[in-house]
């Protein structure tokens, strides 16, 4: 939920274990306490979309975790995090935007130990649209009062053995029916790709067929869709910018078109009640979409730079269960 | 009851020579990587073990949430 500066100050007094998002104006007013937060001013709340560099957005940890731990990650302790999370439990991540960590972690989360036998959550810290270029994206330690514009920033947090953590995506995006796609270098920037056996500049790709790069690309990970969402095409210097790493031996596909997100998200939803723990979705979502001052369902949280479901994904909702087991 | 980790069915996903698609989100990631790994490695029995030993980890643990997917893979 959504809160003033003097509100969360009164939960993290209260000793209440925090995970926050909200400009960095706003979480630089807070005390030290345990807490953990990324930039961000944009939010779905109850109400709808929401711009705000005054209120925070705030999930508390479940009245069920019997422990919670704080601890900032650098680019050479991020494989680390899975081994330190709880056996039972979850870990909430937070990595500042455009850091050598948040492409670290993109590029070799999926290879870290243990990685998918621990659930780990989480989001890319941004910043205001209109502020690019001229801030950075931020994390906060609550714990320490460190601020930094590169560590990670992850509070792991224990459940009972009668609880299950569980973390589940809503992507409204699957693979169209043009052509299949493959990259023969991994990485964040592309320059050529091979399509029907032959090697072709990407950009030239993207602009000769007039594709709509506010679609992703999408690779089906055996029956999860993946989206890599594009940045920039620069048809000077034949390059294309991503918002996630493309990897070699893996089969993209520009998505089908999506008509109406709000009516299409709304059908995609579970069947039943999600009582999501935290949830969070995608700046591009939000903007393409314009879901400002629209309603996303029951299903609220910050608008990410990047959201993280074990690894790094783009233009996915994405969203933490706690449930009981058996 | 998860089958045993000698069950060369193991070796089957793995490799990809079994397909299925997961409803289950980590499943389908990991699943996704190994598959994409062993290729990488063909040959290299170590590696495989290895993989084989993280997937049958994984699915030991969330068996309880993975009933249909194991059903689907080993009947």
């Amino acid at each position: 939920m959504l809160s003033d500066i003097a509100g969360t100050g009164r939960l993290i007094a209260a000793g209440k274990a925090l995970f926050l998002a909200g400009d960095e104006t706003a979480l630089a007013r807070l005390p030290k306490g345990r807490w953990i937060g990324g930039t961000i001013p944009y939010f779905m709340d109850a109400a709808g979309g929401i711009t705000t560099r005054e209120r925070i957005f705030v999930t508390e940890i479940p009245a069920s975790a019997t422990g919670v731990e704080i601890r900032s990650y650098g680019e050479d302790s991020l494989p680390r995090i899975p081994a330190d999370a709880p056996e039972n439990g979850f870990s909430l991540l937070i990595l500042p935007a455009n850091s050598p960590e948040h492409l670290s972690y993109a590029r070799n989360a999926p290879s870290y130990p243990q990685i998918f036998l621990k659930p780990v959550i989480g989001w890319i810290a941004g910043m205001h649209l209109g502020d690019i270029g001229k801030t950075s994206a931020k994390t906060f330690n609550g714990l320490t009062g460190e601020v930094s514009e590169h560590k990670a920033v992850v509070m792991h947090a224990s459940l009972p053995a009668a609880k299950m953590a569980s973390i589940a995506i809503v992507n409204l995006f699957s693979q169209g029916t043009g052509d299949s796609i493959r990259f023969p270098e991994e990485g964040f920037s592309v320059r050529d790709c091979m399509i029907g056996g032959k090697t072709l500049n990407f950009a030239e790709y993207l602009l000769s067929n007039k594709i709509d790069t506010r679609l992703p690309l999408v690779a089906d990970y055996s029956g999860t869709m993946v989206n890599v969402s594009f940045q920039a095409v620069d048809e000077k210097a034949g390059t294309v910018a991503l918002y996630a790493p493309v990897f070699q031996d893996v089969e993209y596909r520009i998505a089908k078109p999506v008509k109406n997100y709000v009516k299409e998200f709304t059908a995609k939803l579970p069947a039943g009640s999600v009582n999501p723990v935290f949830s969070c979705n995608c700046i591009l979502n939000y903007v393409y979409c314009e879901l400002e001052g629209k309603k996303t369902g029951s299903i609220v949280g910050p608008i990410t730079f990047g959201e993280i479901a074990y690894q790094l994904l783009n233009q996915t909702l994405t969203y933490l269960e706690v449930k009981d087991v058996g | 009851m998860i089958a045993s980790k000698l069950d060369p069915r193991w070796e089957k996903l793995v490799k990809g020579e079994t397909q299925h698609q997961f409803k289950n989100l980590p499943a389908g990631l990991l699943i996704s990587r190994v598959q994409r790994q062993v290729k990488k490695d063909a040959g290299d029995l170590k590696a495989l073990q290895a993989v084989v030993d993280e997937v049958y980890a994984f699915f030991s643990k969330y068996e309880s949430i993975l009933t249909d997917d194991l059903q689907a893979i080993f009947g």
